[in-house]
């Protein structure tokens, strides 16, 4: 398998470039939309460190904020004050070594390709030949359980089968930092909580730093590390909730802990606070 | 699909039996409408000289020229009108303005300025058929989903691919669409021409056959022009379904 080595040697240039700084680093970020008076500010004084390999949900009640502070960390959003650091450097349009998995699969996948040509279609843009595209995409494919269905059109899969599509996808681009928005807002429970199972194993078998944005407070508690907790208008952080579940994590076992209601509680109050302070 | 092709031709033999009794009966009054015998074998007469094949060759060069030119207007112009907001809230009102005006009103400016020739029949099929296509790229480029660009974004995709791969194929749906309605824009704008202005083509020798009082050729032609327009239908909706599959409106066995 060549294109392992390949592969791994492309993550190891870009760890090296800046090695002890976090692989995240969001500070005083702020963000209004719209001119002067009719500015409506919509985050307000950011700061947040993820570290390298970390799993960070971000939660909020609907409106928060939570999708405009994913599009500045992305790059597809200028912040109006503040700065975004990814491994070190300074974000000024969407970073090399970051992917995002969008809420709604059905439009960020692209309909007219077959499930293998979406995933292979970002890594045009990279110095590969196609024989280590290939293995890439196959590799993914394998590893989301979709390698039956690479010579389908998205439209012929699931909602579930197709966000795992674009999960592979952003995987292939070989990212340090993946942003998940509300991936699975719009699925089912059963499917859902399958495919929080498949992120999890995912990031432990790749490595990734994820930082997942929800309004399911169970999803947050469930998969992350920490918990930022979001809310007010404009957003501010009001509590980042450390999370010291046993790995791996069981949808059974893990949510049946006692304190897996202990910091859910601790996490709603947060959110239900801050609603009453507005 | 047999059952649904014979019923077809039930239908089709009923109409011409309908017709050939309304034709012998004399229905309409004036030998108006000759029976549909009559009418096949005045234009069996017709399709026999070589003159019908030269008219047709007018017609459909006509036809095509115009066509395509609207498409090579039409098609670019669409694209960039419609990804610049402001492009399209500043042409939106012109555009909607212009394509209500019926072509043929422009027809005696453009026989003024261009005579009668193939020249002037192309100009005005062009005319006609850039609005249908415009339109449609516009509202096509302007549906594009703010996901579906923040993707190509996110993975820095480059402007070529974005165009070629990502750009165009989301608006084929609405283009291809535009172009079947354009294309049967383009014919009668030059049957138009020719009946009217007397260019050369099918138009002109419906003109004559009027003019020498052949009403069963003249039906014989209107016949042949309802024709021409179901088969260009046909083969760009076949194109069409070619070319999108897939989209889900063209899915098969779905």
């Amino acid at each position: 398998m060549t294109s392992f080595t390949t592969e791994s040697s492309i993550m190891d240039t870009v760890q090296e470039a800046a090695p002890s700084s976090p692989a995240l680093e969001v500070s005083r970020l702020a963000k209004s939309y719209g001119k002067r008076e009719a500015a409506k500010q919509v985050l307000a004084d950011i700061t947040v460190s993820v570290a390298r390999g970390e799993f960070v949900c971000v939660v909020g009640p609907s409106g928060a904020g939570k999708t405009t502070l994913l599009r500045c960390l992305s790059g597809l959003l200028e912040p109006t004050t503040g700065e975004v650091l990814v491994n070190g450097h300074a974000v000024d349009g969407p970073p090399d070594e970051l992917a995002v998995v969008f809420q709604d699969y059905s439009r960020s996948l692209l309909p007219w390709m077959k499930v293998a040509a979406n995933v292979e279609f970002p890594l045009l843009e990279k110095k590969m030949s196609k024989a280590e595209r290939k293995a890439l995409v196959g590799q993914m494919l394998e590893a989301v359980g979709l390698t039956q269905h690479a010579g389908k059109y998205p439209r012929e899969l699931s909602g579930g089968m197709q966000q795992r599509v674009a999960i592979a996808r952003a995987l292939a681009y070989r990212p340090t930092i993946l942003l998940m928005d509300e991936p699975f807002a719009s699925l089912d429970a059963q499917t859902r909580a399958e495919l929080e199972d498949v992120v999890l194993q995912l990031r432990d078998d790749f490595g990734v730093t994820i930082v997942f944005v929800t309004h399911d407070i169970d999803e947050a508690v469930y998969l992350g590390d920490r918990v930022v907790v979001l809310s007010g208008t404009p957003a501010t952080v009001s509590e980042i909730v450390e999370v010291c579940f046993p790995t791996p994590r069981d949808q059974v076992t893990t949510k049946a802990l006692p304190e897996f209601g202990a910091i859910r509680g601790e996490v709603l109050t947060r959110i239900r606070d801050a609603k009453q302070q507005y | 699909m047999t059952r649904r092709f014979s019923l077809g031709a039930v239908t089709v033999v009923t109409f011409l039996g309908l017709w050939e009794l309304l034709g012998r009966t004399d229905a309409l009054g004036d030998h108006a409408l000759p029976p549909f015998l009559a009418t096949a074998s005045a234009l069996g007469r017709a399709v026999a000289a070589a003159e019908f094949w030269m008219a047709a060759g007018h017609t459909a060069v006509q036809w095509a020229l115009g066509l395509a030119g609207a498409m090579l207007v039409a098609i670019p112009l669409g694209l960039f009108l419609g990804l610049g907001r402001l492009r399209h809230r500043v042409t939106r009102s012109t555009i909607d303005f212009l394509r209500t005006i019926p072509p043929v009103m422009l027809l005696p400016l453009f026989v003024l300025v261009w005579g009668t020739g193939l020249k002037m029949v192309v100009l005005l099929a062009i005319y006609a058929a850039v609005w249908p296509m415009l339109t449609q790229t516009i509202t096509g480029v302007r549906q594009i989903d703010q996901a579906t660009m923040d993707t190509a974004a996110i993975f820095k995709i480059s402007a070529w691919r974005r165009f070629w791969r990502v750009l165009l194929p989301a608006v084929s749906p609405f283009i291809t669409s535009g172009v079947r309605v354009s294309a049967v824009i383009s014919l009668f704008i030059a049957i138009v021409c020719e009946l009217v202005a007397g260019s050369p083509g099918i138009g002109q020798l419906l003109a004559q056959a009027q003019l020498g009082g052949d009403t069963a050729l003249m039906w014989g032609l209107i016949l042949v022009t309802g024709v021409l327009g179901v088969l260009i239908n046909t083969v760009f909706k076949t194109a069409e379904s070619q070319l999108l599959a897939w989209h889900p409106a063209y899915a098969k066995g779905q």
